[in-house]
């Protein structure tokens, strides 16, 4: 397997870091080690940049560029501009240097931190933290202190997510049905409240199921997702209502007029996902779902204000709310059937997600047919 | 000179380069700088960028840019003290991560029971298959399997009640605010 791409600044930290960590072997009490020493100077060969500094006879300390992964093109061409800038396309060029610095690095900060995270959450064998160890330094690299398999893993998984040209298509499904359908539909023990469906052929069984039932799709949200994009989609209805009132007093005769309040309710989904490749057509799935729904008829009730006040009316809507959070690990076409219970009103909330692995020159051919 | 880089004493890094910049000289030659850097590895980048925006600027009165023999020099310079205050920072990084490791305490000394730590890397960099092995060479990377790493949820109801002290008809009765219930 390749070693990962060290490019200068990663290649001299590296070298410094061996440089300096046979610094910090040398500092133990002379006569300890009577083993014979190979020079310290062959291990800072420039012709072996990525050699990984051993901490122990576990783990190793690597360093990973992904300035590529976090970088947008625009940046990359900056930061190739030094080196190759005869190659380079100069309005591309120029219309990089119009970017403001600070806001792409700002951006690649983010992207590191997220792909830190997605690393952190799925490597195998997983990280403790006790004995391994996995940081980010600056907006470009990653260093990793770990097994050789946790090595293997993140090299493997870096290579993938370069190596990945497909959309991911998120679509989340939900239904909002009478307490114990969900369960039915759900198929699994009473403690269960989530069920995986590896294949297509899972997803679209509950699919037929849930039609079979006769069970009506609250709202079925799609969306297109490049690798390790944070996606968002909300559709929401806004209902003004009345709130409160405030009785005043205006001239010339000194009548008292209700001066209304008014406040908005917010209904509908909101869904944030991030679909990341994994390799082997797996892909790893972040979602986090809010659904509101106003129920209706809304409540009123009717009073005066003061003693001589205009007669009021007053809306007493009733929002209910669910929030759902996952996180899986799913083959393409696949996805999880997850069941919420709502206590108050003795229903079942059933969220379906897929995630599919998509071609994207397909995707621009059936759009434009 | 030396410069403490700590809290409030920033400004002074700052002063010294502000100084160095107003008598025409290069920030990065002067030791003191240097010196800082090495101590506060984070203020490298500002100081790189103000430096190279300051550069762009002269190239840009002058009605052409730096010539190659300033370029060169320039970023040699700051190649050279680059190279020190990244390696400050790794030897920082080295010794936080290594010092969790089994046989090196958190003052770098080898314990005695462990195997020297020169000879594990010697023999990772000769690639000896019976020390420590290169991370990524023959070991496969564990294939992904489908599961559900985690699943929460929660389902509650809002409702906008009428305030409590407010009776409806109440003669005093002048303003009414309902509010927001949760459970």
């Amino acid at each position: 397997m390749d070693l990962p791409l060290i490019r200068a600044p990663g290649a001299l930290l590296l070298v410094l870091c061996v440089l300096s960590s046979t610094a910090v072997g040398q500092r133990s009490p002379a006569g300890d080690d009577t083993t014979e020493r190979v020079p310290l100077r062959a291990q800072a060969s420039p012709t072996t940049p990525t050699s990984p500094f051993a901490t122990d006879a576990e783990h190793v300390l690597q360093v990973y560029d992904v300035r590529d992964l976090t970088h947008g093109v625009a940046d990359l061409l900056v930061s190739a501009d030094a080196v190759t800038s005869a190659e380079l396309d100069a309005t591309a060029r120029r219309l990089a240097q119009l970017e403001d610095q600070e806001e792409r690095r700002a951006q690649a900060v983010v992207a590191l931190t997220a792909l830190e995270e997605v690393v952190r959450n799925h490597m195998e064998p997983p990280l403790h933290g006790a004995d391994d160890d996995l940081r980010v330094l600056g907006d470009s690299v990653l260093v990793l202190r770990g097994t050789a398999a946790q090595h293997a893993w993140l090299a493997a998984f870096l290579e993938t997510q370069r190596g990945t040209n497909a959309l991911a298509r998120v679509r989340t499904t939900l239904w909002i049905v009478p307490h114990g359908v969900g369960r039915g539909l759900l198929g699994t023990p009473e403690d269960m409240d989530r069920r995986l469906l590896e294949t297509r052929t899972d997803v679209d069984d509950v699919h037929t199921a849930a039609a079979g039932l006769g069970l009506e799709v609250v709202t079925s949200p799609e969306m297109y997702a490049f690798p390790r994009q944070l996606t968002n989609v909300s559709v929401l209805n806004e209902v003004s209502f009345v709130i409160g009132w405030d009785l005043v007093r205006v001239e010339p005769d000194d009548r008292a007029v209700a001066d209304p309040v008014i406040d908005v309710v917010q209904e509908g989904l909101t869904l944030d996902t991030r679909a990341v490749p994994l390799g082997d057509g797996f892909w790893t799935v972040d979602a986090e779902l809010a659904y509101a729904n106003l129920q209706r008829p809304v409540r009123s009730i009717t009073t005066t204000l003061g003693d001589d006040g205009p007669e009021v009316e007053f809306s007493l809507p009733v929002v209910s709310r669910v929030s759902l959070s996952t996180s899986l690990t799913i083959a393409s076409g696949g996805g999880a059937l997850l069941l919420s219970y709502d206590r108050i009103d003795d229903r079942d909330i059933l969220v379906l997600i897929q995630v599919e692995e998509v071609d994207p020159d397909a995707l621009i051919q059936g759009a434009d047919r | 000179m030396t410069m403490d880089t700590t809290g409030t004493t920033h400004d002074t890094f700052w002063a010294r380069v502000d100084a160095l910049l107003d008598e025409r000289r290069d920030p990065f030659d002067d030791p003191a700088v240097a010196d800082a850097l090495l101590r506060d590895p984070a203020l490298l980048e500002p100081l790189e960028r103000l430096v190279d925006r300051l550069g762009r600027v002269e190239g840009l009165a002058r009605g052409r840019p730096m010539d190659g023999a300033e370029i060169t020099r320039s970023t040699h310079r700051r190649s050279r003290v680059a190279a020190w205050v990244a390696g400050a920072a790794a030897v920082a990084l080295v010794v936080v991560l290594a010092s969790r490791s089994g046989n090196v305490d958190s003052g770098g000394t080898a314990r005695p029971d462990a195997v020297p730590r020169d000879t594990l890397v010697a023999d990772a960099a000769r690639g000896d298959p019976g020390a420590v092995a290169p991370a990524t060479s023959d070991v496969a990377p564990a294939r992904p399997r489908a599961r559900i790493h985690s699943f929460s949820s929660t389902v509650r109801h809002e409702r906008c009640d009428p305030p409590v002290a407010a009776t409806p008809g109440d003669p005093l009765l002048v303003s009414w605010r309902q509010t927001w219930t949760s459970r």
